[in-house]
């Protein structure tokens, strides 16, 4: 068939031709993908990758399957945190009674994430290594001081996932490396935690979406995150502004002033879902619920 | 309508009520040969009933609201003609087509060309024919159809399934029920004329009889079965049927929200929605339809957009739903704070007085949302659709 005949933009046919592997092993998926090279993608849920793949905007002659690799499934306590392994389906994660009562933020960003129907499908890994500036999970997991388990052939290692994310669909894994899941250190005592998103509907990617984690120590916040997604190329963790909250009393005004003080950080761009000016107006506002819900959040803790 | 209201002092909604063509009035369906004088009309029920309900007069002011979120209340009327009938040939067509058969076992099969897109318009039909034959409900088989095994329709659309459609359902049942009656005479050694029809429940059939003599009773069963064996005919009938009218039906929708000034984003707090569709078939499906057309409208008025590249001339969401948005049952209001009320009409041209309501239903949505947005903000928004982003930069130049 002529290629040009494709329709590229919307249709459910998978307009290239590719080889399916399945690795049993993380150690045969790591020799595989080195071998396949450039050529390879890595497939776990496929609700970003088929999609790119049938708009023709990639065309990979490799698709490597990793959801029967047993290590990179499930949710474990690890005696200093919990680890989430790449292939944890997002609905896993919503339904998990750790999640609920450790990072009930998590359980809200997933729960806020598609459709059920697509949750079921998504990983957590894949959220990842999509890297959309406009994740959800990502904001959450750096607001929550999470950090990324590379895979490689080398050595592995261990990053945070502050320093994970490069651009739009990049980030500092190499080709050949497999995010094998995520480590989030223990929920601190008196912390207060929370996600916001705005979206055109319920069902949307953000247009905008802020984590936020701190402390109220002796009533004094302390250990601040705040993180907001596609504002930026990554998502950006308003150091700055953390360390103006740092040792202040809690407060709607601070909150208010903190929330200005974000949107004077961000520089985002105009898309479809909307304009730069408008992403910078919203930012604010959702900088601000987040920071009170997660100051309530402490109070009840 | 509110602007014109505000300019006169006068409450938008006794604005309204002094100016709506109601019954006795001309009303142009579509065109010069499809139009019709009014016989049934709601509006007046519609819109006080939903005042009252809303508490209208009560509504906020926008210049007495402060704060983050910002409430309004607004109202908009709607109608739309039900079905293009006319009581004269004309160049616009519509007619409808049905097909009506008798089995021997007392059931009946009825086959149109006219499809259910969900509205439960086939279930009506099928009550129709049950009204009139005094058959149990169950009787009526709708039969799976395609072109080429019915005769013509022109189909679900123009509001038209229950009236025009339903129309023909009615014309053919009547005719079912002649022939009925002229073969039970025939069986029963009685004038046809004399005999009445009732719904036997416990035998699941309808029957036919003879006032006051004893033992001169048939099932639809039993003539069935006879005019087979005695090779007289299937009790059956086929009829084209075009409403002599285009009736419009009237719907009035009480819409609040609630406006988060910082973000743009209107919110849901409670929709009453009114309509005069005359005698109400399917209550939970007609109110159902409401739902669906105001869903429909609140997706053109808040989402529905097809942007294009300034540079290249391109659709910029490529043809993609994914940036075509739709509401989702989450956007849309709980069943617990959307209320639907019918009026107590009667239209003499329709099937046991029916109207129709598609069309009506989404109408005025998109008015009563922008009144509503209006009502909270002292804004008014003159294009589709309402974004968060047009909110806030009207809240700009605004403040």
């Amino acid at each position: 068939m002529d290629s040009m005949m494709i329709n590229k933009s919307d249709t459910h046919i998978l307009p290239t031709t590719f080889r399916y592997h399945s690795p049993s092993s993380l150690e045969e998926a790591i020799v595989l993908l080195n071998r396949l090279g450039q050529n390879s993608k890595v497939l776990a849920g496929g609700t970003d990758l088929l999609i790119q793949m049938k708009q023709g905007l990639i065309k990979p002659k490799h698709l490597v399957n990793i959801k029967n690799i047993p290590d990179l499934k499930g949710i474990k306590d690890e005696g200093d945190g919990f680890f989430i392994g790449a292939t944890t389906k997002l609905r896993n994660i919503e339904r998990s009674k750790i999640i609920e009562s450790k990072y009930p933020i998590l359980r809200d960003t997933v729960k806020a994430m598609a459709s059920i129907q697509i949750r079921n499908m998504a990983t957590l890994g894949g959220n990842l290594c999509n890297a959309s500036p406009a994740a959800d999970t990502s904001v959450t997991l750096i607001a929550l001081g999470a950090k990324a388990s590379i895979a490689r052939l080398s050595e592995d290692c261990s990053i945070s996932l502050n320093e994970f994310f490069v651009g739009p669909g990049e980030t500092v894994m190499h080709k050949g490396d497999l995010l094998t899941g995520v480590k989030i250190p223990y929920p601190q005592p008196d912390s207060g935690t929370a996600f916001v998103k705005l979206g055109r509907t319920n069902l949307d990617i953000a247009t905008v979406n802020v984590a936020v984690s701190f402390r109220i120590v002796d009533n004094l916040i302390q250990d601040v995150r705040i993180v907001v997604g596609a504002v930026a190329p990554v998502p950006i963790k308003m150091n700055v502004v953390e360390k103006s909250l740092e040792g202040k009393i809690p407060g709607k005004q601070i909150f208010e002033d903190a929330s200005e003080y974000c949107c004077d950080s961000i520089k985002p761009i105009t898309d479809i879902r909307a304009s730069a000016d408008y992403r910078v107006k919203v930012t604010k506002a959702l900088v601000y619920d987040a920071l009170v819900k997660a100051w309530s959040r402490a109070k009840e803790e | 309508m509110d602007e014109l209201a505000d300019e006169l002092k006068i409450d938008p909604l006794d604005f309204r009520l002094k100016n709506y063509i109601g019954e006795g009035d001309l009303f142009w369906g579509q065109g010069p040969t499809v139009k019709t004088i009014i016989q049934s009309c709601g509006v007046e029920e519609i819109l006080t009933q939903g005042a009252k309900m809303v508490n209208w007069y009560n509504r906020p002011k926008p210049e007495e609201q402060t704060g983050r979120f910002k409430r309004g209340l607004g109202m908009g009327r709607g109608y739309h003609t039900s079905s293009a009938g006319a009581p004269v040939p004309g160049n616009v067509i519509d007619f409808g087509g049905a097909i009506l058969k008798l089995n021997e076992d007392g059931t009946l099969d009825y086959v149109t060309a006219l499809m259910d897109h969900g509205g439960g318009t086939l279930e009506a039909h099928a009550k129709i024919i049950a009204e009139e034959l005094n058959v149990p409900l169950n009787n009526v088989h709708i039969v799976r159809a395609d072109t080429s095994t019915t005769i013509y329709d022109v189909c679900t659309h123009a509001s038209r399934g229950i009236y025009s459609g339903g129309g023909a359902a009615l014309k053919v049942a009547t005719h079912v029920k002649e022939k009925i009656r002229d073969y039970a005479g025939k069986m029963l050694d009685a004038y046809p004329h004399a005999l009445h029809f009732r719904c036997d429940e416990e035998r699941g059939q309808g029957v036919i009889y003879v006032v006051g003599v004893k033992g001169k009773e048939l099932t639809f069963a039993e003539i069935a079965s006879t005019a087979r064996h005695k090779n007289w005919a299937t009790v059956a009938s086929v009829e084209s049927y075009r409403q002599p009218s285009c009736p419009p039906h009237f719907t009035g929708y009480f819409i609040e929200v609630e406006v988060d000034t910082w973000t743009g984003k209107v919110r849901l707090i409670r929709v009453v929605a009114g309509a005069d569709i005359g005698t109400v078939i399917n209550p939970d499906l007609a109110a159902g339809q409401i739902h669906g057309g105001f869903a429909m409208g609140w997706s053109m008025v808040i989402l529905e957009d097809t942007p294009y590249n300034n540079v290249t001339g391109d659709l910029v969401n490529c043809g993609l739903v994914s940036d075509y948005k739709i509401p989702s049952s989450q956007d849309l209001p709980s069943l617990d704070a959307f209320t639907v009320f019918f009026t107590d009409t009667y239209e003499p041209t329709g099937p046991f007085g029916a109207k129709g309501l598609g069309e009506g239903a989404l109408n005025p949505v998109a008015g009563a949302v922008a009144n509503a947005i209006q009502n909270a903000l002292g804004v008014n928004f003159y294009e589709l659709p309402i974004t968060p982003e047009k909110i806030l930069e009207a809240l700009g130049e605004d403040g």
